[in-house]
């Protein structure tokens, strides 16, 4: 066994598009489209750039739900690039992307191999002198789910680096992503490298002497769900010694969430606000966010959503003005950080103010106690949960799993309650007070 | 807190009342109606809030004042300033910002309803109810304000949440509603854009059938279309072909034939031409001969004509000679009339000069004059007349003298010379008179002294002239006699002179005499005029001379003349036709006929020349048939002396002609037919549309696409059809079709681009990216909506949960004070009170001493209700810290005697903790208040309160 280098990635979704929300500068307009493509660019880029021995794509390489020509073309035509340096494509087909779904409309060059579904399968890899030097297992999905535990069958060869591809969710009884679980995977000892995806977000999940299971999360976030830089992982497989693996920043847009907190604007001032949040805007901007980036220079905007928390007289403005005073802040962030290099895009602005209220007027009081131990009880109890959950009607009924999203259905995550709550709270108290006065 | 001191200065009906030293328990003020008991009881009620500005409020007179002294728990005092409408002021020894701080924080509303127990606002049913609500929250106890809003916040949270998404938090409905569907919109498309990628296949194969079909289309369409361009020639060339055909019919007959042939020439304008000179000259032959005959007389017979030309020239000298006779013969003529008259003339002059002169030319030439010089005749005169003049200068002087002399003694015998001396004398004489005169006169008048100077003066004038003039002619008399005598010299030798002269001249008149006779003159002819008569007689003599020669010269004209004429005169004679010739007298002279001689030569020449010029006629005749014969030749026609005279060939020639042009214009007709048949066919278009039809096409055509092929297949073409009328059938069918098919192109055409374009729209990723965009908005709205809904949902739900925890904790333990309370007024005959199972519910249950619930306050007497309202207020008063002030209005009234006694200790025991307000206008209710514990008794009277007792009171208030 020799020392081979390879770039893994996963869930690339190609073809579908960046979720903006609604109007959107010109000057955003070619990012958006092009991000998924260029981050997919970076990645071969680097490939070629750092010489590796061959690119694994874990799954959902094409996005079901957007298929389209041009993302077939583009995907060829990269690999093209790297066939021209000798650098072969090994890819299983996930769950977004199933065999059962004409992929491909046109052939992908020669370099790129993709598993069947009947089972899993071997490839080997050899180098330019034609010496073996990697055995590549995996299998892909048929259909948009997987049931099967193809990895318990993944076989590997002795004296070279077996390498498994695995698009699974890893949850034992999920039964439409690939029941699996990280015991099962370390337990087979065949596999050096499981190569896993479907899961978006970066993970090492286990390395040890020669072996890890490692998610490289995706190389461009598409939704403020997916927050953070996107990338993929680039690997050294060193014989006797832990494997070396890199994280590569690939994205060009960054999607953030950022809390502003509100306290500190005295008056009911929009200015005061937008000011407020224009600083921490470029606090943030000139910071990169205070991401690990190790390659700041390929972000070109940030997409943010700015989630305006706290109590402060603003939040009667807020409240009242509603969408023109989202507007006004939105506009004039928009128009303030858009040339910027690199760009900020406010996506939105999240009302979670309340207005300031003297709590002690109500400390001693029996229902605020009560109010509070409610409250206490909803964090805590997952019964009171469902409860409430059942209250919160249809629209709340939307399924955690972010696969079978029902984009008119939304998931009650705990941040999601916990922001609920403390607004519920808020609210309550408000009234409660103002009725209290006029009472 | 209590009440110490109240001073009202405008309220209502009190004005600058002032209360003191009010007692800090039970305080009974009793009045009649319309004493002020309701207002005093506002007064108290909005004593902590300041008064509220509302339209049914007690009226002030300026405005309302009230000022307050209130002790403190603490045993602090304050001031309460109320003013108006304003918040209450406060001065006291402590901070306290406000009422509410005084009054502990409640609200308005807790403090009238359970501080302030009025008769008619005990029960509920006066409410609405959200004020019922609030009051059952007050009277469950004062905590329970919140617990009592929380129903309301509950009810509001969900009509909240409702407003936005309905009662189910459907996505489909509300202000969901929108956005959902613009996520399904997104959805719908996303979709849709899947499915787009097997369409793209298919479309690939649609497009390449597509594009077959309108291949195959568009070929038969060209075919299609040639033939009708094909079809559209022969339509509209039809006619000329068919002409074509007639006229080819026509031309093939045999005798056209020969008009077309190659080398026929036809000269019409040259045949008219002729013709017309034909006719022309036939004409002037005529006219000539006719003209000639007429003329002369003289028939025109060849031999005539004969001897005309051969004397030809002759006559023609004949005109010139005869232009030079006529003059000849005038100047001969004029030559012997002249020369007769000349010598007339001659001779008359002769005869002018010398009237006795006698003979004719030959004498007068004879004269010899030359015997006699001129140069001494003209001395010989000059002498004499020299002589002559001097003897008439001397005459003439002599006779000058004479005259004088003859004047001058006249003149002398004539002066009568008067005396100057006389003169004088006569002045002075005259002069004195004057004067003399004038002194006389001047007596009468001043002016005549004027006169008399006047008339000296005037006198003085003339005496002096006359004295001068008679001097003058004493002179001239004098002068002249000397002047006489001068003369009479000068006489006498003048008179010498004169004989001298006159011997003188003798010699020379003889001499002149001599002359005269020579001369045949008279006597009397001066010797000037011997002269002039010489020199006259020269010249006429030379004259004669001249003349006489002359004549002679005129008889050889004569003679020469005379041949002359002669000659001519043979001449005409040669042509004795001529009528004129007859006319002349052989025997005559000539000359003298020559007149008629020169109109015979005149006519002789005119005959010659009409002769000559009807010979030139006939030749050009000749000439004209020399023509003809070769005109037709030309047109290959022969030429037949026997055919007649030209005229009538050149007729023929010309009809001839006429065919020739009709023919050889019908092939005109047809090539131009042809001509124009080929024009069209020459074009790209036509060309084009003509090759693609295959026939075989004869020899002589070198090259496809030459005009002979394409006007062969034209003949072709024209001859698959019978009539025009089929051709035009055809070709409306074919262009039927041919529309058809444009139809079917068109469409497949428009198939094509729209299957283009979708496989431009497949390849391209735009209907994901909008589908995406369209699901991200909406999802990005609806959030912030199903956030706030689930905020409005979870915090109704909150309280909810609070509220059954509350009810669930707390119901037993709410009315357990009151209870107590209304055991108390009722002699236990009600064991309790309870709230209902959902304690929200404005209502109570009462249970009787047995156990017995009655279910709801309508089951109760009115006494009982208000029993039981009591109780609870007292003891929620009881309750709540601090204590405030009381005020009870009238509320026992409807109590039976046994209730109003325990509602009485009830109030005597709230007394004990709270200063208590009686109001009341019944004097049982007075009388009724034993004074086992301190009662302060007032009489209010008219808004005038006074201290009173009890029994002052109970008699005050028993009067109506």
């Amino acid at each position: 066994m020799r020392r081979i280098r390879f770039l893994h990635t996963a869930d690339l979704h190609l073809g579908s598009s960046l979720s903006i929300g609604g109007e959107y500068s010109a000057a955003l307009s070619p990012l958006l489209d092009n991000a998924i493509y260029d981050a997919f660019s970076r990645l071969c880029a680097e490939a070629i750039d750092k010489q590796v021995d061959f690119v694994l794509i874990s799954g959902d390489l094409y996005d079901g739900g957007s298929r389209s020509v041009k993302a077939n073309i583009f995907f060829n035509q990269e690999c093209e690039k790297l066939a021209s340096h000798n650098i072969p494509v090994y890819i299983i087909a996930g769950n977004h992307d199933p065999l059962s779904f004409h992929r491909e409309l046109i052939a992908p060059p020669e370099n790129v191999h993709l598993f069947g579904g009947e089972g899993p399968a071997s490839m080997e890899v050899y180098d330019q002198n034609g010496e073996i030097i990697a055995n590549i297992i995996g299998c892909s999905y048929n259909n948009r789910a997987e049931s099967r535990k193809v990895h318990l069958d993944y076989r590997g060869k002795a004296g070279i680096w077996n390498i498994g591809l695995l698009h699974t969710q890893l949850e034992a009884e999920n039964n439409y992503y690939l029941p699996a679980s990280i015991k099962e995977l370390q337990e087979n000892e065949e596999i050096h490298y499981w190569a896993l995806g479907h899961l978006h977000q970066h993970n090492v999940l286990w390395q040890e002497k020669n072996r890890a299971i490692v998610y490289p999360g995706i190389p461009q976030g598409r939704d403020m769900g997916e927050e953070g830089p996107g990338g993929a992982v680039l690997v050294d497989l060193v014989p006797d010694s832990e494997p070396e693996i890199k994280y590569i920043n690939l994205s060009s847009l960054i999607y953030q969430k950022i809390e502003i907190p509100v306290d500190s604007i005295q008056k009911g001032n929009l200015i005061d606000l937008q000011r407020l949040i224009m600083e921490i805007g470029e606090e943030l901007l000139k910071n990169h966010f205070y991401l690990p980036l190790n390659n700041e220079q390929i972000v070109e905007a940030y997409i943010v959503d700015w989630v305006l928390t706290g109590r402060s007289e603003v939040s009667s403005i807020l409240k009242r003005e509603k969408e023109e005073a989202f507007e006004y802040l939105l506009n004039s962030l928009q128009e303030t950080f858009i040339s910027r290099k690199p760009m900020l895009w406010s996506r939105k602005i999240i009302d979670r103010t309340g207005m300031p209220i003297d709590e002690s007027l109500i400390q001693n009081n029996s229902i605020y106690q009560d109010i509070e131990k409610i409250i206490f009880f909803l964090k805590e109890n997952p019964d009171f949960q469902e409860e409430l959950l059942e209250e919160l009607g249809l629209i709340w009924s939307g399924d955690a799993d972010h696969e079978e999203l029902d984009p008119t259905l939304f998931h009650l995550n705990n941040t999601t309650l916990e922001a609920v709550l403390r607004q519920a709270r808020q609210l309550i108290l408000e009234e409660l007070l103002t009725r209290r006065e006029l009472a | 807190m209590r009440i110490k001191r109240l001073f009202i200065k405008d309220f209502g009906i009190f004005h600058n009342e002032l209360i003191e030293d009010i007692a800090p328990g039970l305080v009974v003020i009793g009045g009649h109606n319309r004493a002020g008991k309701t207002t005093f009881m506002e007064l108290l009620r909005y004593l902590p809030f300041g008064f509220p500005r509302k339209k049914k409020f007690i009226l002030a007179r300026n405005r309302h004042e009230v000022e307050a002294t209130i002790s403190l728990s603490d045993n602090e005092e304050a001031n309460l300033y109320l003013q108006g409408y304003s918040a209450p002021l406060i001065k006291g020894s402590k901070e306290i910002a406000s009422t509410s701080e005084l009054f502990y924080q409640m609200d308005p509303f807790t403090y009238q309803q359970l501080f302030t127990i009025s008769l008619d606002e005990l029960q509920y049913y006066r409410f609405n109810n959200n004020e019922k609500d609030k009051l059952h929250s007050i009277l469950l106890g004062a905590g329970l304000k919140e617990f009592i809003l929380a129903p309301q916040l509950e009810e509001f949270f969900y009509k909240e949440a409702e407003k936005i998404g309905g009662k189910q938090g459907d996505p489909k409905v509300k202000e969901f509603k929108p956005y959902y569907l613009m996520i399904r919109d997104g959805m719908k498309l996303q979709a849709e854009a899947s499915r787009q990628v097997e369409r793209f296949h298919e479309k690939q194969l649609e497009l390449k059938s597509t594009e077959d079909n309108i291949r195959e289309n568009e070929e038969e369409k060209e075919i299609l279309e040639d033939e009708l361009y094909r079809l559209d020639i022969l339509k509209n060339n039809y006619h000329l072909y068919a002409e074509i055909v007639e006229i080819k019919n026509r031309l093939t007959k045999d005798e056209v034939s020969r008009y077309l042939q190659e080398n026929i020439n036809f000269y019409p304008e040259r045949a008219k031409d002729l013709l017309d000179r034909f006719n022309k000259k036939k004409e002037e032959i005529k006219e000539l001969s006719q003209r000639i005959r007429e003329k002369y007389g003289a028939e025109i017979s060849k031999d005539l004509v004969e001897r005309i030309s051969r004397h030809k020239m002759d006559i023609e000298q004949l005109k010139e000679k005869v232009a030079g006779l006529k003059e000849k013969v005038n100047f001969y003529f004029e030559k012997e009339a002249r020369l007769e008259r000349e010598e007339k003339d001659l001779k008359n002059s002769l005869l002018t000069i010398n009237q006795d002169w006698q003979g004719g030319l030959e004498e007068i030439a004879a004269i010899q004059v030359d015997q006699i010089e001129l140069e001494v005749l003209q001395q010989k005169i000059e002498k004499y007349n020299k002589v002559s003049s001097n003897l008439d200068r001397e005459k003439s002087n002599l006779q000058e003298y004479q005259e004088r002399k003859d004047y001058l003694e006249k003149a002398i015998e004539g002066i009568q010379v008067n005396k100057p001396f006389k003169m004088l004398n006569i002045y002075f004489l005259g002069s004195f008179i004057f004067i003399l005169a004038g002194f006389l006169l001047a007596r009468l008048n001043i002016y005549f002294t004027l006169f008399s100077l006047v008339g000296v003066l005037g006198l003085g004038i003339y005496s002096l002239y006359k004295y001068t003039t008679e001097k003058n002619y004493l002179l001239y008399e004098e002068k002249s006699k000397i002047e006489i005598h001068n003369l009479d010299l000068r006489i006498s030798s003048r008179e010498e002179k004169i004989k001298d002269y006159m011997e003188s001249l003798e010699p020379l008149e003889e001499e002149f005499n001599e002359y005269r006779k020579m001369l045949g003159l008279n006597r009397n002819a001066s010797p000037e005029f011997i002269r002039e008569y010489y020199k006259e007689l020269q010249g006429l003599k030379a004259k004669a001379n001249q003349l006489k020669t002359e004549k002679n010269e005129l008889a050889q004209d004569f003679i020469t003349l005379e041949e002359e004429l002669k000659k001519i005169v043979d001449l005409i004679n040669i042509f004795p036709e001529l009528l004129s010739a007859q006319i002349i007298d052989q025997d005559l002279d000539l000359h003298l006929q020559d007149q008629q001689i020169f109109v015979a030569v005149k006519d002789l020449y005119e005959f010659k020349d009409n002769i000559m010029a009807l010979l030139v006629l006939d030749r050009e005749n000749r000439e004209i048939d020399f023509e003809v014969k070769e005109l037709l030749t030309s047109a290959g026609m022969e030429y037949r002396e026997e055919s007649g005279d030209p005229g009538m060939v050149l007729e023929e020639y010309l009809q001839d002609y006429e065919k020739y042009l009709q023919y050889s214009r019908l092939q005109e007709r047809m090539e131009l037919l042809r001509g124009q048949i080929q024009v069209v066919l020459n074009t790209e278009a036509a060309r084009k549309a003509m090759d693609s039809l295959k026939i075989e096409v004869g020899q002589g055509i070198k090259e496809p696409g030459e005009s002979a092929e394409l006007y062969h297949k034209f003949i072709y073409l024209y001859n698959q059809f019978s009539s025009l009328d089929i051709v035009e059938e055809t070709y409306n069918l074919r262009k039927l079709k041919l529309a058809q098919l444009e139809e079917i192109l068109d469409k497949e055409k428009k198939d094509l681009i729209s299957i283009q374009r979708e496989l431009a729209e497949l390849a391209t990723d735009e209907a994901l990216k909008k589908a995406s965009q369209l699901i991200d908005e909406g999802r990005k709205d609806l959030s912030i909506l199903a956030e706030e809904y689930a905020v409005r949902k979870t915090a109704a739900f909150i309280l909810r949960k609070v509220r059954e925890i509350f009810i669930q904790e707390t119901r037993d333990k709410l009315l357990a004070g009151a209870s107590k309370y209304f055991r108390e007024i009722t002699r236990g005959e009600y064991k309790a009170i309870l709230p209902k199972d959902n304690i929200m519910e404005s209502d109570f249950q009462a249970i009787l001493k047995d156990g017995t619930i009655q279910e709801s306050i309508d089951l109760l007497s009115r006494g009982t209700l208000e029993q039981l309202f009591l109780a609870i207020r007292i003891s929620r008063i009881k309750e709540i810290e601090p204590a405030l002030p009381v005020i009870i209005d009238d509320s026992f009234v409807n109590f039976d005697n046994f209730h109003l006694t325990e509602s009485l200790a009830l109030i005597k025991e709230l007394a004990s903790t709270h200063q208590v307000f009686l109001l009341t206008c019944h004097s049982h209710l007075v009388d009724s208040c034993l004074e086992d514990i301190p009662i302060q008794f007032w009489k209010l009277e008219r808004g005038r309160f006074s201290r009173s007792n009890r029994e002052d009171l109970v008699e005050y208030l028993s009067l109506e």
